[in-house]
C-alpha cells in the first residue's frame, strides 16, 4: 500500500480536479461507466501483469480482445453458432494463442516483443479478413447475454448509484490473481524469473512451465475482456475495436508498480493505475478538451508520474543513506 | 641492458582481499618471459597493471629506466605496451578494420576515411603474415583469426611490449602451435613479450626466462632454458598445505552416480565415472577443461550428445534442472550472481525456492514452514544476517554462498554437486563449508566436487578426477594426491609435441 500511496495521491487529485472543473464527473451515470470502463480494463492489465513480472511482455491484447469481440457476434448472429458454444469456443481460442505464444518464446526462444508484436498484426488481420471488415454486433438479440455486462446491482440507496456486474467478475479475477500473486509458489516463481531466470531455473523451477502459464492467463484474461467489451458496447468495428489496449493495459500495470525489467507485482497499484488511466480519459471528455488530445493528454500525465515516482525514489533513497 | 619494463615490489588489494604482495618483474627488449601460476596466483591482476587497466596500490613502474604511472589503458598503450586478453574484447558486428581502428579511426572532413582505415589494418595484418580481408565482419572469423585482429590491434599502436594473458585457452592445437609461431616472429621483429600461461609445454617452448607466482608473491625464477617440467611445477605449487580442512575418512556405501561415457560437448571425450553415497569426489583441472560443462550435463542443463546416467543403480533420464532436483540432485552453480541466488528477494525466498518447486510441495505457500526452514538454514549454516527477511543481495560472498547451499539441501538431496562453491568466499566462510560438506558425506550425502583451487581439492576430496581438455585425464585416490601430481596429469603433454 505504502508503495502505490504516490499514484493513489495522483488519482485522488485527477478525481478531485475534473469535479471542481464540472461536477458531472459524481453524477450516477458518469460514476457507473467509469466504473465499468475501470473494470473492463483491469482485466487486461492483470494479465498482462503476470507476463510483465515474469520478465516478458505482450504487445498483442487489443488484437486477441478485437478477434475474440468480433467474432463472437459473427458466430452468433452470421454462423448461426448457440452462443455458449462460441463463447466457450472463443475463449478455448483466446487460451491457445496465449500457450502459442509462451511455447514460441520458450520451447523456440524468440524474442516475446516479436512474437506478441505478430500476434498483434495477425490476429487483427484475421478479425478483418473473416467479418469481411464488416461491423459485428448483436443487433437487439441476445439482451440476456450482454446484461452479464450491461447489468448493474441495485445498491438499495446506500450508494447513491448502482455498481456495474462487470466490476464483481473484475474484484473476483483481482483477488484470484492476488492470491496467485502472494501466496502461491507460482506467484513467487514468476518474480523470481523476472529477477534471475537463471538462477530460478538452476532452483528445480520449472521456468518454461511458468512463463507458458503466464502468457496463457494473460490471452485467456484478454479473451474475457474482449467479450465483456463486446457485451458491453454491442457494435464493433473489425478495424478499430480494441485498437491500442495493450498499451492501455501496459501503461497501468507499470504506473502500478510493475517494473518492465521483471520481478515486480501489485494487483492493487495495478486497478489504481487502471482507474487513473479511466479517470483521465473521463476528464478530457468533462472538460470539453478536444478529444483529438486524448492520447498527448494521457501520454503526458504518465510521463510526469513516472519521472516525479523516480525523483521521489532516488531522494527517499538518498534521505536513506544519509 | 636497461629494461623495457620493470615492475618493483608492486601490491595490490581488492577489499580485504591481498593479490599482489611485492611482486617485481623485468622485461628486456627483444626478450620472451614467460609468467606462470595457478589460477588465483596473480598473474592477470599483475599483467593488467602493467597494461594501465588497474592502478597498483604501491611499488613503482619502470618504463626504459624512468618511472611512469599509467591512470588509464590508453597511456600504457602510447607508452608501447599492448595487451591480448584472455576473453577476446572484439565487436562482432563490426568489420576487423573497424576493430582494429576501434577508438582512434582516422576521419576525413569529419566523416569516417575507410580507405585510412583498410590500409592501416592490412599493414597490420601483414605483419603477422595474415592475407584476411579488413572489410569482413569479425563475426564470421574463428577463435584462431579473431585472436590475430586483436594482436593485429594491439601491435597497430607500434607495440613495445605485448602481454598475452592465456591466449590458447579458446584455440585447437594446431592453431595454438602457429599463434607460437608468430610470437617468435614477432620477437625476431625486436618486440618484447609477457607470456602469461600456466600451459608448461607452451611456457617451454618458446620463453627466453621464465618467473613464477604462487599467493600474489614471487615463487621462483628460471634465467634460461632449457626447463623442465618439473621445476616448472614445483615452482608454481611446492607450498606447505595448512590443514583448514579436518578431514576424516568415512566409510564409502552403494554407488550412486554413474555416469557413462558421458560426452557433454564436441570437445569433450565420453567421461565415466561414479560417486558412492558417503563419498566426496573432487573434480580438479585448469579452466577451460571442460568440467563445469561435465556438471551442467549432470544437472540436466546441458543435454549431453551421448552417455547415459544412473542414480542410485537406476537408469535417470534428466532433461532439465527441474528433472534433477526431482531426481534427488542439487547444484550449488559456478556463478553464484548470475546463477545461484535471487539478489532483489529475500533469503527466506531465497532459502524455499527449490523447495517450492518440488512436486511434493503444494499448491499454497505455508509461510510459517517457509519462515522455520529460512531460520534454520541461517542458524544452522551460520549466515550473518539482520533478519531472514533481508535481501540475499546485501549479504557477503560467503554468507550469499551458504543461503545457496541451504536451499540446495532444502530438497533433502542425496547427490550434491559443487561447482567452485567457494570461489570468492573468505576464510573463515569456506571452513564452515568444508565442515558442513563433511558432515552431509558423514549422513551418506554423495558429494562431486569441482574446485580450481588445488589445495582444497586435495584437502576435503577422498579421491579426486582430474580434468584436461574435455577428458579425464586420470583418477587419484586420497593417498596419492599432491598438487604435482595433479598438475602432471591436468597439463596438457601433447600439445605442442604433436
Amino acid at each position: 500500500m505504502k508503495k502505490n500511496l504516490g499514484l493513489i495521491t495522483l488519482l485522488v487529485v485527477a478525481c478531485l480536479f475534473t469535479f471542481l472543473a464540472n461536477d458531472r464527473f459524481l453524477a450516477p451515470v458518469n460514476v457507473e461507466n467509469l466504473l465499468r470502463r475501470t473494470a473492463l480494463f483491469s482485466l487486461l492489465s492483470i494479465g498482462v501483469a503476470f507476463v510483465i513480472t515474469a520478465g516478458g511482455i505482450d504487445l498483442s491484447i487489443g488484437s486477441v480482445v478485437c478477434l475474440v469481440g468480433t467474432l463472437l457476434p459473427y458466430l452468433v448472429v452470421q454462423a448461426g453458432w448457440s452462443w455458449p458454444v462460441a463463447l466457450v469456443a472463443l475463449l478455448l481460442l483466446a487460451g491457445c494463442l496465449g500457450l502459442l505464444h509462451g511455447v514460441l518464446i520458450t520451447k523456440l526462444r524468440l524474442q516475446p516483443f516479436i512474437v506478441t508484436l505478430c500476434g498483434l498484426l495477425l490476429y487483427r488481420g484475421l478479425a478483418r479478413g473473416i467479418t469481411g471488415d464488416q461491423t459485428q454486433g448483436f443487433g437487439l438479440e441476445h439482451e440476456g447475454l450482454r446484461a452479464v455486462a450491461t447489468g448493474k446491482l441495485p445498491t438499495l440507496g446506500v450508494l447513491p448509484f448502482e455498481i456495474p456486474s462487470v466490476v464483481l467478475i473484475s474484484l473476483a479475477v483481482a483477488l484470484i490473481a492476488g492470491f496467485v500473486m502472494s501466496r502461491t509458489p507460482y506467484g513467487l516463481f514468476l518474480r523470481a524469473i523476472g529477477r534471475n531466470e537463471l538462477a530460478a531455473r538452476y532452483s528445480g523451477v520449472d521456468t518454461d512451465r511458468v512463463k507458458i502459464l503466464a502468457y496463457l492467463a494473460c490471452s485467456l484474461l484478454a479473451g474475457v475482456g474482449g467479450t465483456l467489451f463486446i457485451l458491453d458496447v454491442n457494435s464493433a468495428q473489425p478495424s478499430d475495436f480494441g485498437n491500442f489496449y495493450e498499451l492501455y493495459a501496459i501503461a497501468a500495470a507499470v504506473l502500478g508498480g510493475c517494473s518492465l525489467k521483471g520481478g515486480e507485482c501489485s494487483i492493487v497499484g495495478i486497478l489504481v493505475g487502471a482507474s487513473l488511466m479511466q479517470v483521465l480519459r473521463n476528464a478530457i471528455v468533462l472538460l470539453d478538451i478536444p478529444t483529438q488530445l486524448e492520447f498527448a493528454i494521457i501520454g503526458a500525465v504518465i510521463l510526469a508520474g513516472a519521472a516525479a515516482e523516480e525523483l521521489v525514489r532516488r531522494l527517499a533513497g538518498r534521505a536513506a543513506v544519509a | 641492458m636497461t629494461a623495457l619494463l620493470e615492475a618493483c615490489s608492486i601490491s595490490k588489494s581488492f577489499g580485504a582481499n591481498r593479490v599482489l604482495e611485492s611482486v617485481s618483474l623485468k622485461v628486456v627488449p627483444g626478450e620472451i618471459v614467460s609468467l606462470i601460476g595457478e589460477n588465483g596466483a596473480g598473474k592477470s591482476t599483475l599483467s593488467k597493471i602493467f597494461s594501465g587497466i588497474t592502478p597498483p596500490d604501491s611499488g613503482s613502474l619502470l618504463l626504459n629506466g624512468s618511472s611512469v604511472q599509467f591512470s588509464g589503458p590508453r597511456e600504457a598503450i602510447d607508452a608501447g605496451i599492448g595487451i591480448v586478453h584472455q576473453e577476446l574484447c572484439l565487436a562482432e558486428n563490426l568489420s576487423i578494420a573497424e576493430n582494429i581502428c576501434l577508438g582512434r579511426e582516422p576521419t576525413r572532413f569529419g566523416t569516417l576515411d575507410f580507405s585510412a582505415m583498410r590500409s592501416i589494418s592490412t599493414k597490420a595484418l601483414q605483419r603477422l603474415g595474415s592475407s584476411l580481408s579488413p572489410s569482413r565482419l569479425v563475426s564470421s572469423l574463428s577463435a584462431a583469426d579473431r585472436q590475430l585482429v586483436e594482436i593485429a590491434r594491439v601491435l597497430s599502436y607500434d607495440a613495445k611490449l605485448l602481454i598475452f594473458d592465456e591466449p590458447t585457452s579458446s584455440l585447437s592445437e594446431s592453431e595454438a602451435h602457429s599463434l607460437l609461431l608468430l610470437i617468435k616472429r614477432l620477437k625476431a621483429d625486436g618486440v618484447s613479450v609477457l607470456y602469461v600461461s600456466h600451459r608448461l609445454p607452451e611456457v617451454q617452448e618458446i620463453s627466453d626466462r621464465v618467473v613464477a607466482l604462487r599467493d600474489g608473491r614471487n615463487s621462483g625464477e628460471e634465467p634460461q632454458g632449457p626447463f623442465s617440467r618439473e621445476r616448472l611445477i614445483s615452482m608454481i605449487v611446492g607450498r606447505e598445505i595448512s590443514d583448514i580442512y579436518g578431514y576424516t575418512p568415512r566409510a564409502a556405501g552403494d554407488v550412486a552416480l554413474f555416469a557413462e561415457a558421458l560426452r557433454p560437448s564436441e570437445r569433450h571425450a565420453p567421461c565415466s565415472f561414479q560417486v558412492r553415497a558417503g563419498e566426496i569426489v573432487g573434480i580438479a583441472g585448469l579452466v577451460g577443461s571442460g568440467r563445469t560443462e561435465l556438471l551442467e550435463c549432470l544437472y540436466g542443463i546441458r543435454e549431453p550428445l551421448s552417455g547415459s546416467l544412473a542414480l542410485f543403480g537406476a537408469p535417470a533420464s534428466i532433461e532439465s534442472p527441474a528433472d534433477a532436483t526431482q531426481a534427488g540432485l542439487a547444484l550449488v552453480p559456478e556463478s553464484r550472481k548470475e546463477e545461484g541466488i535471487v539478489a532483489e528477494l529475500s533469503i527466506a525466498e531465497n532459502a524455499s525456492l527449490s523447495l517450492l518447486a518440488s512436486s511434493e510441495h503444494g499448491a499454497l505457500r505455508n509461510f510459517e514452514a517457509e519462515r522455520s526452514l529460512a531460520q534454520a538454514t541461517v542458524e544452522s549454516l551460520k549466515v550473518r544476517c539482520s533478519g531472514i527477511s533481508q535481501p540475499v543481495g546485501r549479504l557477503s560472498g560467503g554468507n550469499q554462498q551458504k543461503v545457496v547451499i541451504g536451499r540446495c539441501l532444502a530438497t533433502k538431496p542425496r547427490v550434491l554437486l559443487l561447482d567452485e562453491p567457494t570461489r570468492g568466499v573468505d576464510v573463515g566462510a569456506r571452513r564452515e563449508i568444508y565442515s558442513l560438506i563433511f558432515s552431509l558425506a558423514e549422513q551418506g550425502m554423495a558429494v562431486l566436487f569441482v574446485s580450481s583451487e588445488l589445495e582444497e581439492v586435495i584437502g576435503i576430496s577422498d579421491r579426486v578426477l582430474v580434468m584436461g581438455d574435455g577428458a579425464i585425464r586420470g583418477e587419484l585416490p586420497r593417498a596419492l594426491l599432491s598438487e604435482h601430481a595433479i598438475m602432471s596429469l591436468a597439463s596438457p603433454q601433447a600439445r605442442i609435441a604433436a
